[in-house]
Order: structure tokens, then sequence, then C-alpha cells
């Protein structure tokens, strides 16, 4: 049974759609078993208290490391470049990676 | 022998017949009973042969009229004319007769006669009502559009059973609730929302509850301490009960599909679990039309957190295509650890199922299930498809103590192949039987 043929969309708290791939959602953990239990084309799935603009940069990241999982060197130069933001946005990337189960983002936020 | 005796010719005299003095007797001794016996049996009467006894004598004159029972039906109110208008005479005439004779405390009336339409004369005679006790009213229209009940009605506050067909329900703002109802039956009637919250709230002795077919509100939001029976059919949005820690009878029935585009929400408590946490009670369920799929809309958990200890008997319409409903029902059936009767209603599907949606429940989902208490089965509305036969190999694997598993398919097609599969899989109890219902 071919996978891709799934659209799963994720929307932020104040209202803004993402459209990713299931290649994304194994990075989160708490959104992969709505994603196996429902069987319909599109599923949508609401994150309450992340906003767009937190959850685009949080599904950049699922996507590089989903795409450079084996290029060690890459995904470092990224994570780096990814934490170096203020304080605020820092908290808020922490707070919706614990929300969305992301085990290395999790990590990678509090070693900041 | 010459000359016989006189006394001999005596016995030829017929002896008088005794049967019209017994009967004297017998209607002396009814008609001296004493008074609350005559009112038992005079409301053993339809109203009609009640009120006809005034005829009998002048002692049963007015023995009727202290009935504290009246109902006006098909069988109390004979109307022979079709015509709606000779019909709502004849009756306005019967009604506000007996009414007028009647003498003492009416504790029930009921108005429900099949032709009848919902007249003014219905306002006077709650009104007449709403200046008594009267414990139970029932008012069903039969005919024509939902009648607008009067303000009197409300009045009525020694109400303890209220059951109403085809009206309006539109108390006024000083309404303060039924506070002895006991018992709510509304079918086919129009409220607002918050007049249906309302009305629940403010009657706090509110102890059975059906709603069937009802308009001008969709959220059930059910707020009854004393509740223990609630039986609901209709098209709603989302139910709620809040405080119903002794519901033990529940049957709800969802009418309309909830169709198959739903959004999640990540981190919201599902609808199934939501659901039996409010009822810890409850100890028969019947969950009918599209209610399991709407239960199942959210992600559903492997087992609810707290399980339905009280659980005895579970009835369950379901879609066995619809792998949400199937994993509903497996949730459910893990959390009922005594449940004793079980009944499940084969839904057929209204559109094919598109081929992205035919995914097949696992082993693993099946996992787990004990039905240690189990002893009755009934399945009903199957056509024999791998889905619904897998889920009957489970339910026989997983029943130790299964007395008994009734299956009735919904056609005579593929049914000689059914019993052949049925016949193979294995029982955990050796003293199951299986009966095959023809459809």
């Amino acid at each position: 049974m071919s996978k891709s043929s799934k659209t799963i969309v994720l929307k932020s708290s104040d209202g803004q759609s993402f459209e990713i791939e299931e290649a994304v959602v194994q990075l989160m953990e708490n959104i992969k078993p709505m994603i196996q239990q429902k069987v319909v084309k599109t599923t949508i799935i609401t994150i309450p208290n992340v906003t767009g603009n937190i959850l685009s940069k949080i599904i950049d990241y699922c996507r590089k490391h989903v795409s450079h999982k084996e290029d060690e060197d890459a995904l470092i130069e990224f994570d780096t470049e990814f934490v170096n933001v203020d304080e605020a946005t820092l908290i808020s990337l922490a707070d919706a990676a614990r929300v969305l189960e992301i085990k290395c983002l999790s990590a990678l936020c509090t070693l900041v | 022998m010459i000359g016989r005796k006189p006394t001999a010719r005596k016995k030829k005299h017929r002896e008088q017949p005794k049967v019209p003095c017994q009967m004297e007797t017998e209607v002396d001794i009814i008609s001296n009973l004493p008074g609350h016996i005559i009112d038992k049996v005079l409301s053993l009467l339809t109203l009609r042969d009640a009120v006809r006894t005034s005829i009998l004598s002048s002692k049963w004159r007015y023995k009727w009229v202290n009935l504290t029972s009246l109902v006006f039906d098909n069988q109390s109110v004979l109307v022979s004319s079709q015509d709606p208008t000779v019909i709502k005479n004849k009756m306005v005439k019967i009604v506000d007769h007996v009414l007028l004779l009647h003498n003492g405390v009416i504790h029930k009336f009921k108005l429900s006669h099949r032709d009848l339409q919902g007249v003014c004369d219905i306002d006077r005679w709650i009104l007449h009502l709403s200046r008594g006790v009267v414990k139970e009213f029932i008012l069903e229209i039969w005919k024509g559009q939902r009648y607008k009940l009067p303000s009197s009605l409300y009045l009525c506050d020694k109400l303890s059973h209220l059951e109403l067909f085809n009206c309006l329900v539109k108390p006024p703002s000083a309404f303060n609730g039924f506070k002895i109802l006991t018992s709510l039956d509304l079918q086919h009637i129009t409220m607002d929302q918050d007049v249906f919250e309302d009305l629940i709230y403010k009657c706090p002795l509110l102890e059975r509850l059906t709603l069937m077919n009802f308009e001008g509100f969709a959220h059930l939001k059910i707020h009854a301490p004393k509740l223990t029976f609630f039986d609901i059919g209709g098209v709603f949005e989302d139910v709620n009960f809040e405080n119903t820690f002794h519901l033990s009878t529940v049957s709800i029935g969802l009418y309309v599909n909830v169709g198959n585009d739903h959004e999640l929400c990540l981190g919201t408590t599902s609808k199934l679990v939501k659901f039996f946490s409010s009822l810890p009670s409850i100890q028969r369920l019947e969950v009918q039309s599209f209610f399991l799929k709407f239960l199942a809309v959210d992600m559903v958990p492997r087992r609810l957190p707290i399980p339905c200890m009280e659980l005895n008997y579970l009835s369950l319409r379901i879609n066995f295509n619809d792998m949400d409903e199937c994993l509903a029902a497996l949730c459910i059936l893990r959390s009922s650890p005594n449940l004793l009767e079980l009944e499940m209603l084969a839904r057929p599907d209204e559109q094919p199922v598109p081929r992205a949606a035919l995914k097949n429940l696992m082993e693993e989902d099946y996992q787990s299930c004990f039905l240690n208490q189990l002893r009755f089965i009934k399945i009903a509305g199957i056509f024999g498809v791998p889905r619904e036969l897998n889920f009957i190999n489970f339910l026989l694997a997983n029943s130790p103590i299964l007395e008994r598993m009734t299956v009735k398919p919904a056609s005579q097609d593929g049914g000689w192949d059914m019993v052949k599969e049925l016949l193979r899989f294995r029982r955990a109890s050796v003293h199951a039987e299986i009966i095959y219902l023809d459809p």
C-alpha cells in the first residue's frame, strides 16, 4: 500500500497550516501514532500553544535531519545555526520540541 | 293404594328461580364497596367506560368524578369521523365536560388522540391543571406542526413526570425549573440551546431523561446529579456529562454520519476517554447509529485510563470496515472486565470505502483483551467478510466462560461459507454454543 498518498497538515495555534511529509512526522513521537492510526487521506492536526513561526522552524529542523541523516558534519553546522537565536525564541522552540516529542531537538535546546 | 297424601301434590309446584335475587345482592356489594376501592376499579377502566358508569344508577352518577387519572386517547374518546373540525369539536366538548364535572385532585393528565392537532383549547386545559397539583402530564400531538406549550405549564411545580411529543418548549424567563421532576420524556420537540441546558440544570431530582428527534439545540450538556437513565436519539454535535455519577443505563444514537474529515488536536483528551470518564457507574450501554464513529474520531487509546468496572451489558452499532470504530470497540472491551453480555450490530458502509482506508487490524490490536465474564454474544447484520469474521474469531478465543453466541447475517448470500468459517474457529469456552440464525 502506497504510503505517500497521505497528506499530513500541521496547524499552528494562530491558524497557519503546513503540509509535511510522512518522513518528517517520524521524528515527532507524539504525532507518529496519530498518523499510524488514522487511515484517512488527509489528516489535519492542530498543535496548541505553538505559533506558526516556531512551527515552521521546527519543520525545517525535522526536514534537515531527515534529508541529511548520514551527514553528521552538516547536521552539526545546521544545529549550531539553528540555536543561534534570542532566548525567547529558544524557549519557544524547546517547548514545541517537548510538546511534539522530538527527542533530538529537546536535547539540543537543553544543551544550549 | 287408594288416596294419595295431599303433600305429594305440593312437590309439583316449581321452586322460584333464585337467580334474580342473587344479582340484586351482587350489585349492592359493588355499590357499597369502600370509596377508595371503587376509585381503584374505575381507574382500571378507560375514561370512557368509567364515565359511563354514571348511568348505572343514581348512586353511581358521580362516582367517577373522583378519578385522579384522566387519560384522553383513542380508546377513551371514540370519534367516527375523519374530519379534523368534527374531531376537534367532539374532543373539546368531551374534555371540557370531564374537567368541569370532575371533583377532587387530578394527579395524571394524558392527552394523546391520534387525530387531534394542536389546538389552543389545550392551553385552557393546561391552565386548569396548573391551578391544581398535577404530578404526571403527558401531551402527544400526533398531527400537525409543533404545538407551542402555554406558559401555565411551567407553573405546574408538582410535576414528577413530564412527557411531550411534537411540542415547542419555550418557558418564560422567570421559569425556575420543575423542582421535583424525576422523569422527563421529550420526543420530536423544538427548543433553544440555553432553554435545554437550563431545563436540565434546574430539575435537580431528574432520574430519567429521554430525548428523541429534537431540534433547536446541538450541544448536549447534561448536568444531572441524580440521573440514572438516559436515552437519546437525534442529531447533535457533542455530548457532555457533568456530575452524572449515578448514570447507570445509557442509550445514545447519533443519527447523522460524522464523516471522515476531522481535525485532530494534539494534547486534548479523546472523546472516547472523556465520555467514559464522566460515566463511572455505567452498567448498560447502547451505542447506536453513528455514535461509535463519533467517539472514535480522535486518537483512540489502547485502553481507557479508568476501567468500566460496572459495565455488564454493551450493545454497539459498528461498521466493521471502519478501523477507528473497531479500535474503539476493542478499547472499550479491553476496559470492561465485568462485561456479561455483548451485542454487535453491523452497520453497512454508506459509501464504498476508499482503498487507502482499507486497513486491517493487526494482531497486536487484538491483544490483552480478556473477556473473562462474558457469557452471551449476539452478532447481527454481517456479510461474512474477513474483517467481521476476524472479530468474531477474536471474541471466541478470548471469552473463557462464554455460553452462547448468536450470529444472524444480513442476507442469505454466502451463508454457507460463513458457517464453515464459524465452525473452524477455536473457542476458549468448552460450553460455548454458536447459533446461526437465518436472516
